[in-house]
C-alpha cells in the first residue's frame, strides 16, 4: 500500500526542468549575506571621498630606519600548504592547497589566489577602470608589489585607493600580523540576484592595501576578495600574507634601507629630551590624551589635549567643518601602542575608526609632556589635517 | 577550541562537498513536493531554489540538525504557504480540480494530471502530510516536526488522505497504511 501511494505521487510530481546549479545557489546566499556590508561600505566610500580621499600619514622625516627581519622568522607554515619560493626576489610564502600562483601583471612581484586568471590589469573588485581587472569568478587574490627606489620622504605608491598615504620614513617594524600594518580597505556594493536568474552575480567584494617593510624592503600587498563569504576568506588571505618570508636583497640591489640609528622627530625647545623612562601612569595619560583628541566632539576641549592648540584651532575647526555632525559623531579612535622615548616624549600608533571600523590603521603620532601633562603634539594633529588639504600655520 | 588554518579550510571543503551533495539530492525532491502541493512546476522550482539558497546560507546549522531534509521541506512548505497568502487567487487555484493551461507541465500525461488533480483536491494539511510522508519519504517523526503537530495527527491526516484518494479511484482499496492508525 505504501509503495502504491509512493508510486502514485511519483507519477504526479514534476521533475525539475534542469539540474540544480549549486554554485549559483551558494553565490546567491553569499550575496545576501554581504548586501548589508555593501551598503555600509558605500557609505564609508562616500565619506572617504568627502574627506578628500586621504588621511595623510606624513611626519617629520629626518630619518629612516627600516628594521630588517631575517627570512624564516615569519609565521609557521600550516600543514598541507604549498610553499612558493621566488629565489630571485628572495621571497617565499605559503598558500593553501586550493590556491595557485597566478599570472602577474605590470610590476607585480607575484600574485597568488584561488584561481589563475588571464591578466589585463591590476586586480580590483570595484568597477573596472582602465588598467584594472575585475576577476570573472569569486575568489581571493593577493598581489605583492615591491618598491626599491623610494627615498625616505617618498610616499609608498598604491594601485588601489589613493586615500592611504604612507611615507617610507613612517614604516615601522613589520608586525607579526599584517592586519596591524598600515593598511586601508574598502568594499564595493551588492545587489540582489533575481531568483529567476541565480547565475547572474552582481555582488562586489572587498580589497585591502597593506603597506609594510621587511628586511629593509618596502612592500605593498593588495588583497582582492570577490564575493567574500564571511570572515574566513579574509582570515585565510592574511594567513597567506603573514606566511611571507623576506630575505635581504644582495648589496648591489638598490633598496630603501638607510642605515644608522633611528632618531626622534625634531623636538620643540620647550621639552628637551632626557633619558628614556617608562611609567605605566604616563602611558595611561598618553592614551587618554590621544583618545580625547580622536573621540572628542567638543571642539572647545582641545586646549588641554593638543600641544599649542590655539595656534592651530582655526585650521582644526576648518577640518571639522568638512564633515557633517552625523559623520563626525561616527569617528572614534584607538591607541595601538605607546613607546615612551624619554621623560617628555613618546611615539604613539593610533587607528582612526569610522563607525567602529578601522579606516586607517597604525598611524604614527607623538605625545609630548608639557608642564607635567601629556598632550598630543601639534605636528600629529597637523599631519592628520593634511587629509583635507589643510596646512597648519608655521610655529610661532 | 577555535579551529584555524588548514583545519578551517579542510572543514570548509568537506562542508562544501556535503552541501553540494545535499542540494543535488534534495532538488528533485523539493521540486516534486512543491509541484504536488502547488500544482505548478515553475513556482515549485522557484520555491525549491529559494529553499536551497536558505540551506546554503545556513548550512553549518542545517547540517547538524537531525534531518536536514526535513529542515529543507519545512522551509519549502513555509515559503509555499507565505506565497499562497500573498497571492489572492492562490486559494482558488488550490481547489481547482482541472488545471489551467499554464499549469500544465511539459511531458504531462493524463495520469499525471489526474494524480495532481486528486492531490490538489485534498485539504491542505492532508496534502502536506501525504506528500512529506510518501513522496519526500520523511519518517513520521520528521513529518510531525515539519507540520508542528503530534505524530498521531500526522497519521490521521495520512489515513484520511488515503481514503480520499481511494474514492478518486487512483488508489486501490486495501488495508490501511502502517502509519494509518490513530
Amino acid at each position: 500500500m505504501s509503495n502504491e501511494l509512493h508510486d502514485l505521487l511519483d507519477r504526479g510530481a514534476a521533475a525539475p526542468s534542469s539540474d540544480v546549479d549549486v554554485d549559483a545557489l551558494v553565490r546567491s546566499a553569499r550575496g545576501r549575506h554581504h548586501r548589508r556590508v555593501g551598503v555600509l561600505a558605500a557609505a564609508v566610500v562616500a565619506l572617504v571621498a568627502v574627506v578628500g580621499g586621504a588621511v595623510v600619514l606624513a611626519q617629520p622625516s629626518s630619518t629612516v630606519s627600516i628594521p630588517t627581519r631575517p627570512a624564516g622568522q615569519a609565521t609557521t607554515v600550516p600543514d598541507g600548504w604549498n610553499e612558493i619560493t621566488l629565489h630571485d626576489e628572495n621571497l617565499s610564502f605559503a598558500i593553501p592547497p586550493e590556491w595557485t600562483k597566478v599570472r602577474t601583471f605590470g610590476d607585480e612581484v607575484v600574485t597568488v589566489g584561488t584561481s589563475d586568471l588571464q591578466r589585463y590589469g591590476f586586480l580590483t573588485v570595484c568597477g573596472e577602470p582602465n588598467g584594472f581587472q575585475l576577476p570573472p569568478v569569486p575568489g581571493t587574490w593577493i598581489s605583492l608589489f615591491e618598491y626599491r627606489d623610494l627615498g625616505p620622504n617618498d610616499e609608498v605608491p598604491l594601485r588601489l585607493n589613493s586615500g592611504l598615504h604612507v611615507k617610507v620614513s613612517n614604516l615601522g617594524p613589520r608586525p607579526a600580523d599584517l592586519r596591524d600594518a598600515a593598511r586601508t580597505m574598502s568594499s564595493c556594493g551588492a545587489a540582489t540576484t533575481p531568483l529567476s536568474a541565480p547565475s547572474v552575480s552582481l555582488y562586489g567584494g572587498e580589497y585591502h592595501n597593506v603597506v609594510f617593510a621587511d628586511a629593509g624592503r618596502v612592500f605593498v600587498a593588495t588583497i582582492v576578495i570577490k564575493e567574500p563569504f564571511g570572515t574566513e576568506d579574509v582570515d585565510v588571505a592574511y594567513q597567506v600574507l603573514n606566511s611571507l618570508r623576506v630575505g635581504e636583497l644582495a648589496a648591489t640591489v638598490p633598496t630603501t634601507t638607510v642605515t644608522g640609528p633611528p632618531t626622534s622627530a625634531p623636538q620643540p625647545p620647550t621639552a628637551p629630551p632626557t633619558a628614556p623612562v617608562a611609567a605605566t601612569g604616563d602611558e595611561a595619560d598618553i592614551r587618554s590624551a590621544f583618545l580625547a583628541w580622536l573621540d572628542a566632539q567638543d571642539r572647545n576641549a582641545m586646549d588641554g589635549i593638543v600641544e599649542d592648540y590655539a595656534s592651530i584651532a582655526a585650521t582644526h575647526l576648518e577640518g571639522m567643518h568638512q564633515h557633517s555632525e552625523a559623520d563626525l559623531a561616527k569617528y572614534t579612535g584607538r591607541v595601538d601602542s605607546v613607546t615612551i622615548t624619554d621623560s617628555s616624549h613618546a611615539d604613539v600608533r593610533y587607528t582612526v575608526l569610522f563607525d567602529g571600523r578601522p579606516q586607517y590603521s597604525m598611524v604614527p603620532g607623538q605625545a609630548i609632556k608639557i608642564d607635567g601633562k601629556w598632550m598630543v603634539t601639534r605636528d600629529t594633529v597637523c599631519d592628520l589635517l593634511k587629509n583635507g588639504g589643510l596646512t597648519c600655520p608655521p610655529r610661532a | 577550541m577555535k579551529r584555524s588554518g588548514p583545519l578551517v579550510r579542510l572543514s570548509r571543503v568537506e562542508e562544501d562537498a556535503d552541501l553540494a551533495a545535499f542540494c543535488r539530492a534534495e532538488w528533485p525532491r523539493l521540486v516534486g513536493s512543491m509541484s504536488l502541493y502547488l500544482g505548478q512546476r515553475d513556482l515549485a522550482e522557484d520555491l525549491a531554489q529559494e529553499t536551497l539558497i536558505r540551506v546554503c546560507a545556513k548550512w553549518k546549522e542545517v547540517r547538524t540538525t537531525s534531518s536536514p531534509s526535513a529542515w529543507a521541506h519545512r522551509v519549502a512548505f513555509n515559503l509555499a504557504k507565505s506565497h499562497g497568502r500573498r497571492e489572492s487567487t492562490w486559494a482558488r487555484l488550490r481547489v481547482r480540480a482541472v488545471p489551467r493551461a499554464e499549469d500544465l507541465m511539459e511531458g504531462d500525461t493524463a495520469d499525471a494530471l489526474a494524480v495532481r488533480a486528486a492531490v490538489a483536491s485534498l485539504p491542505t494539511v492532508q496534502r502536506q502530510a501525504v506528500i512529506l510522508r510518501y513522496f519526500a519519504d520523511l519518517p513520521i517523526r520528521d513529518v510531525a516536526a515539519v507540520m508542528e503537530c503530534p505524530e498521531n495527527t500526522v497519521k490521521t491526516h495520512v489515513r484520511r488522505a488515503c481514503a480520499r484518494l481511494r474514492v478518486s479511484g487512483l488508489l486501490a482499496e486495501g488495508p490501511d497504511l502502517e502509519e494509518g492508525v490513530g
